[in-house]
């Protein structure tokens, strides 16, 4: 986890002081919280993300951690740059002996990092890269106990997964469809929803629905816990999930390392699961995501399949019998 | 007399252009120099790359040609100019080992660095660079003084220190889109506060929403609008069609009886419950008279940046658009443009994949008329009202009939064009519908569902509690 370095290569924060700007994006908090040793906690928040001071506090003792925290409430961006900077400020100049050690750089806003590290010149910088935490000013990881649970991550971020995938906010069910998978990638929480209908060149109703459903999830969250928080997927819903998601915020395809990472690759088992079967093409289920085969005229054409590397406009991965000849 | 310089040092953003150009206006700099961190990964150096490209073509108000458009299209919508800041760029690895390579790079763009005024602004790039930019150290006579820009305000502000300085320029939403690689190509109408009569449009709302309210049919509701608004000296005069492309209605030119000016036009097909352009114009009208707007675009469409997508998008839905393709073809027969091969109207009405291959490949040939007309063809995103002023900008989807599962989903297509834009925070997103029995609520701080007449109603809508809308209507 450390990237193979030894414990002596490692910095500690036994005894220190964190300070860590809160955005949308909470996992910073459970990270810092699980790192060993560190004295106390001062989380900078915003008023209009967390009204309420104490509801933070409670979230963060719901997930079990016991360090020492304080909050220091400030207006955010939202109140425009001026004010904002000045709240930064006065909400320091009421904890007068107050220096962190260290400061959390990867979370909050540009405008919250910039005035905490120019207010605080001495402070260790800290930021979380993958599953590390760096410090800016060396490049060495710091010691960290665990890393995040899915259960945690979601729950530090108001929401959680019923039995049959869907998702809810702050108790309240999100339009989606169920969820087709969640995982932990690195630091974030990849959301992926699939559609496994067959593929269709009509107009499909259902498919823009829900298309629409996730758009309109995806929105909800991030308007609540920012942009960064989640990583989001959602495969094969075609044409629709374009029109309603940010490309930069959805991918709407996997990549080839996505199904070098879900199947065998160099050996692509002989009895997939058909999805659909046209004049021309068949589809299959492989691992979580599809392939496609288009129909060789050759009737005798036989083997195991074999994947051509390449994935279609539609996501999908191209495989062929091993000794048919290149389409 | 030595001129001192003003330079703006900025770390180039990775997702957008916006935040770069935004403290760019803000500063007016002679200078500025982009740094380029250096990541390792192809994916993430395309994106810097296409960004440095389009704020440099943006800088010299050439962003259309960067996109693939004409020199000599004239755009209906074009992006802002820019303001031709001279533009540096360096790449570095780590911002606090490489501080002597800017410094270089500083003493090598000014014959007199000690005299230049240097600003640091930290409103780009990702936080542990930001975080890092902030503290750097150089030699005494470089002192720079380090701020952040906020893009939605214009307003920047001194960072430790208590400057501020607003400059009330802002990027315009039209620009924003253009920015974000979304061109806007056209739009049905645009209305302008300038240029209307408030007070005909609110006497004429005024009456709409009482005939709205009343259980006639369409045509009949049509009658008694006309009658009510002569009570009060309105007019109504019948204009017809003008472009089967963009706006297929016939329309009212809306105006005092003594022709005072001020005059607006709206679609004829009022009240219908099939065609929704009616709402959406009742809605921009309604937004500019009571919101903090200064004009409001009615079908705005917006484009692929990418020349070849857009000949796409125009072949894939004109293939089902027969009626257009023949116009199309009247078009280029007149311009003699047409050759044997396409001379059977029928034929290609039959096989229309040829025909439209042969528009795309004469797309240099065709007159920019006609190229406007293709154009409307190659939308891939549709925004049905924006009104925008200095204070206010709503983004308004339309619906004629809101119910429980167009509600929550409606919004999903506006939200991704607002977060697209880099604007989010800010901006206010409508469901905007024609049920007055429906209830008005607001469903996130910045998500409103409500009837074009609840619009109207902009301190009621603000003052809503965030929850859910209720469907028993």
């Amino acid at each position: 986890m450390n990237d193979g370095k030894t414990a002596s290569d490692l910095i500690r924060l036994e005894g220190k002081k964190l300070l860590i700007p809160v955005g949308g994006s909470r996992a910073n908090i459970v990270q810092a919280c699980k790192i060993n040793g560190v004295e106390e906690i001062h989380l900078l928040v915003t008023k209009s993300l967390f009204p309420n001071s104490d509801d933070i506090l409670k979230l963060v003792r719901n997930l079990g951690f016991n360090t020492a925290l304080s909050i220091v409430q400030i207006e955010g961006p939202e109140a425009g740059p001026r004010d904002c900077r000045d709240s930064i400020l006065q909400g320091f100049r009421e904890i007068p002996d107050y220096s962190p050690d260290a400061i959390f750089v990867t979370g909050s806003t540009l405008l919250m990092v910039a005035t905490i590290c120019h207010i605080f010149p001495d402070a260790e910088l800290i930021a979380l890269r993958g599953k590390n935490l760096v410090s800016l000013s060396d490049e060495r990881n710091f010691s960290t106990s665990k890393e995040i649970d899915v259960n945690e991550y979601l729950a530090i971020h108001g929401l959680s997964i019923n039995e049959e995938n869907r998702l809810y906010m702050n108790g309240d069910l999100l339009p989606a469809p169920p969820l087709d998978n969640y995982n932990m990638e690195g630091s974030k929480l990849t959301l992926t929803w699939t559609n496994w209908d067959k593929p269709t060149h009509q107009f499909n109703k259902k498919r823009k629905a829900e298309a629409r459903a996730i758009g309109a999830t995806i929105k909800q969250i991030i308007d609540e816990v920012g942009i960064g928080a989640f990583n989001f997927n959602a495969y094969y819903f075609g044409q629709f999930i374009l029109n309603t998601t940010n490309q930069l915020i959805v991918k709407s395809k996997p990549t080839i390392e996505e199904f070098r990472t879900q199947i065998e690759y160099s050996s692509i088992p002989n009895s997939l699961e058909e999805i659909s079967v046209d004049k021309k093409f068949t589809t299959y289920k492989i691992g979580r995501l599809q392939a496609v085969m288009k129909h060789n005229n050759q009737s005798d054409a036989s083997g195991g399949l074999r994947t051509k590397d390449q994935i279609d406009k539609h996501g999908r991965l191209v495989i062929e019998v091993e000794n048919s000849e290149d389409l | 007399m030595m001129t001192s310089k003003k330079i703006l040092v900025q770390i180039l953003n990775k997702s957008g252009p916006i935040p770069n150009i935004s403290s760019v206006i803000a500063h007016s700099p002679d200078i500025v120099l982009f740094i380029l961190m250096n990541n390792g990964r192809d994916e993430l150096t395309g994106k810097f790359d296409e960004n440095l490209k389009r704020i440099e073509h943006w800088n010299v108000s050439n962003l259309p040609t960067f996109f693939g458009f004409d020199e000599n299209y004239e755009l209906k919508h074009p992006p802002a100019n820019g303001i031709g800041v001279e533009i540096q760029s360096i790449n570095l690895d780590n911002l606090v080992k490489e501080s002597v390579l800017i410094e270089d790079k500083l003493r090598a763009i000014s014959d007199n660095i000690s005299s230049c005024q240097i600003i640091f602004d930290v409103s780009s790039g990702r936080k542990e660079d930001v975080a890092n930019f902030t503290r750097m150290k150089f030699s005494p006579e470089i002192n720079p003084s380090i701020w952040y820009t906020d893009s939605n305000t214009g307003e920047s502000v001194e960072i430790g220190g208590e400057n501020k300085q607003i400059n009330g320029k802002v990027l315009d939403q039209i620009t924003s889109f253009w920015l974000e690689g979304f061109p806007v190509i056209d739009s049905v109408q645009i209305y302008k506060k300038s240029e209307m009569n408030l007070q005909l449009v609110t006497d004429f709302l005024d009456c709409l929403e009482q005939i709205a309210r009343k259980e006639l049919e369409p045509i009949d509701k049509i009658s008694a609008l006309e009658s009510i608004l002569k009570t009060k000296g309105i007019e109504m005069e019948h204009l017809d069609v003008q472009d089967c492309f963009l706006l297929e209605d016939n329309q009212f030119r809306i105006h005092y009886s003594d022709n005072s000016g001020g005059d607006f036009v709206i679609s004829a097909n009022l009240f219908s419950r099939e065609s929704g352009i009616w709402l959406e114009q009742i809605a921009a009208i309604a937004a500019l008279s009571e919101w903090d707007v200064d004009r409001a675009y009615v079908g705005l469409l917006l484009v692929s940046s990418n020349h070849q997508k857009r000949m796409q998008w125009i072949k894939q839905k004109l293939g089902y658009e027969r009626q257009k393709m023949g116009v199309i073809w009247g078009k280029m027969m007149a311009l003699g443009l047409i050759t044997n091969e396409f001379s059977d109207i029928s034929q290609i009405l039959k096989y229309p994949r040829f025909f439209l291959d042969y528009i795309s490949d004469q797309w240099m040939n065709l007159t920019p008329e006609l190229q406007a007309m293709l154009l409307t063809q190659a939308a891939e995103r549709e925004l049905d009202v924006l009104a925008e002023g200095l204070n206010d900008t709503l983004f308004v989807e339309c619906g004629l009939t809101p119910n429980e599962t167009t509600v929550p989903i409606k919004t999903s297509q506006i939200a991704s064009l607002v977060h697209s834009t880099s604007l989010r925070g800010y901006n206010l997103s409508f469901y905007c519908h024609a049920n007055f029995d429906f209830s008005m609520g607001r469903t996130g701080s910045r998500i409103f569902v409500c009837s074009w007449a609840q619009l109207r109603n902009k301190s009621g809508l603000l003052e809503l509690d965030i929850q859910p809308v209720f469907y028993s209507d």
